[in-house]
C-alpha cells in the first residue's frame, strides 16, 4: 500500500502543497478527470472523504458551507449511467480515519463501462465549474438528498439513504437502518406514512424503498416522503450506550469521552475493537488467516479484485473496449 | 460458478460476520456486492464456525481475502501474514504446475 492510498482517509488541509500534489495524483488511480474533480473540489472548498476509480467507481464528500456547488452536482447526477448517490449519515468505523464520524454523501456508478466512470468524474466538474449555468429546480429528487443529509446529520438515526437508477432508466430510493434496532417500527410507521414499503429483498438490514418508472415520479415521491419524515421525526441521538448497539454507534457516544486528539482517536479504536462480537476471524492473526491456506494466491486475487469492481492494472483498462458492458 | 453467485457467497459470509466487518467496507463496496449477487443462490455460513471447514467456495474466499487485506486488518503484522501466505500458496501452486507438466 503507498503513502497516501491505503483505505484511511487523510484530511486533505493537513497537507502540505508538496504533499498534497503527490496525495491528490495517487488518489486519482491515473485517471485525468478524476485527478481535476479532486482539485475542483479543494478550490471551491468542497472537502472530499473518499474515492475510487474502477469498474463502478464512486466520490464522496462531506458536506460543509458548499451547498450550492453541492446542490449543482446533486441535480446534474441524474445524467450519469447507472448513477447511485448514498447519504451517510453516521460513520460506522473508527479506523477509517479522523474523520470517521461525520455524515457524507457519495456520487457513483454501478456501470463497469470505462466510458461511464469518465462520464462520472466530469458530470460533477461540470456541476462545480459552471456556476451560473445551472439551476436546480425547487423539485429535484437527487436534490432532496441534500435536504434529508442536513436534516438528519446529528440525529443518530444510524440511517443510510440511497437513490439509484439502473440501466433502464428506472429508480428506487432506499433506506436501510444500520443499527438502533429499538427504533425499526417508529422507523417503519413513519416511512410507510412517507410513502415508502417495506423490501421484499432479503436483507440482513431492515430496508424501505420507493420506486419510479422516471425522474419526475421519482421526484414527487421523494420531496413527499421529505415532507414527511422531515417534519414527523422527533427522536433524538441516543446519549448513553446500551447492550443492543452496534460496535459504531457505541464509538460515536464514546466519541465524546475521549476527543479527537491522536491519543483520543487510540483509544477509541482500541474501545471500538473491544466491541467486536468474538469469532474465529477476531481472535486472533493465525486464527484470522487460517482460511488464507486454501488455493488462495495471485491468479484468484486478481480475479477477487475484478469481481469487486477493482482495477488490477490500469494498462489492462486501457485496453478494455470503451462500452463494455457485463 | 459465476460471478452473481460468487458474490452471494461474500454477501452471506459477510452478513453473518456482521458490524466490525461490514462496516470496515465502504458503503459503495457494501452495495456493489449486495445488489450484483445471485439473490436465489444461498449459502448457509455460521460465524462461529471457521471458514475454511465451511461450504465456501475458493472464489468467494479469495474475495474475502481481497476484503481482509484492504479493510479488515488490524495491524501491519497481520497485513504482513496475509501477504506471506499469500505467496507461499504461489510457491506451492508453482510447484503443482511444474510436477503436472513432468507427469504427462
Amino acid at each position: 500500500m503507498s503513502k497516501w492510498n491505503h483505505m484511511k482517509t487523510i484530511p486533505i488541509y493537513s497537507l502540505t502543497d508538496e504533499e498534497r500534489k503527490e496525495a491528490i495524483k495517487e488518489w486519482a488511480e491515473g485517471n485525468e478527470h478524476l485527478e481535476k474533480l479532486l482539485w475542483n473540489c479543494y478550490n471551491n472548498g468542497i472537502e472530499t472523504a473518499g474515492c475510487h476509480y474502477g469498474r463502478s467507481s464512486y466520490f464522496q464528500i462531506h458536506v460543509n458551507d458548499s451547498n450550492d456547488a453541492v446542490r449543482r452536482m446533486l441535480y446534474k447526477a441524474k445524467e450519469i449511467p447507472k448513477v447511485q448517490v448514498l447519504a451517510v449519515m453516521e460513520g460506522h468505523n473508527p479506523r477509517s480515519g479522523p474523520t470517521w464520524y461525520e455524515p457524507s454523501l457519495s456520487f457513483g456508478t454501478f456501470s463497469i463501462a470505462e466510458a461511464d466512470q469518465d462520464t462520472l468524474f466530469n458530470t460533477l466538474n461540470d456541476a462545480i465549474e459552471h456556476k451560473d449555468e445551472i439551476t436546480p429546480p425547487k423539485e429535484d429528487a437527487f436534490g432532496t438528498m441534500l435536504d434529508i443529509h442536513e436534516f438528519f446529520k446529528n440525529k443518530g438515526s444510524s440511517l443510510m439513504f440511497r437513490v439509484r437508477k439502473d440501466a433502464e432508466g428506472k429508480f428506487k430510493f432506499t433506506t436501510e437502518l444500520w443499527g438502533r434496532k429499538g427504533i425499526e417500527e417508529y422507523c417503519d410507521n413513519l416511512f410507510k406514512k412517507a410513502g415508502m414499503k417495506k423490501s421484499e429483498e432479503e436483507s440482513h438490514l431492515p430496508e424501505w424503498v420507493i420506486e419510479a418508472d422516471d425522474y419526475e415520479e421519482l421526484s414527487k415521491k421523494m420531496t413527499h416522503f421529505r415532507d414527511v419524515v422531515l417534519d414527523g421525526w422527533n427522536l433524538e441521538a441516543p446519549t448513553e450506550i446500551t447492550d443492543d448497539m452496534t460496535p459504531g454507534e457505541k464509538a460515536l457516544i464514546k466519541r465524546k469521552e475521549y476527543g479527537d486528539s491522536e491519543e483520543g482517536q487510540r483509544k477509541l479504536i482500541k474501545y471500538y475493537e473491544s466491541q467486536i462480537p468474538k469469532t474465529p476471524l477476531s481472535i486472533s492473526i493465525k486464527r484470522r488467516t487460517a482460511y488464507l491456506k486454501r488455493r488462495i494466491y495471485s491468479k484468484t486475487m486478481r480475479f477477487a479484485r475484478r469481481v469487486l469492481g477493482l482495477y488490477d492494472d490500469k494498462k489492462k483498462v486501457s485496453n478494455e473496449r470503451r462500452g463494455e458492458e457485463r | 460458478m459465476n460471478e452473481a453467485q460468487i458474490l452471494s457467497e461474500v454477501y452471506s459470509t459477510l452478513t453473518s460476520l456482521g458490524y466490525g466487518f461490514i462496516d470496515a467496507i465502504p458503503p459503495h463496496i457494501y452495495y456493489y456486492i449486495k445488489d450484483n449477487r445471485d439473490k436465489d443462490y444461498h449459502i448457509k455460513v455460521d460465524k462461529n464456525i471457521p471458514f475454511e471447514e465451511q461450504n465456501i467456495s475458493d472464489e468467494a474466499l479469495s474475495v474475502i481475502a481481497e476484503l481482509h487485506l484492504r479493510y479488515f486488518c488490524n495491524s501491519e503484522t497481520e497485513k504482513s501474514q496475509i501477504e506471506r501466505l499469500l505467496e507461499f500458496n504461489e510457491s506451492k501452486a508453482s510447484e503443482e504446475l511444474i510436477k503436472n507438466i513432468f507427469k504427462k
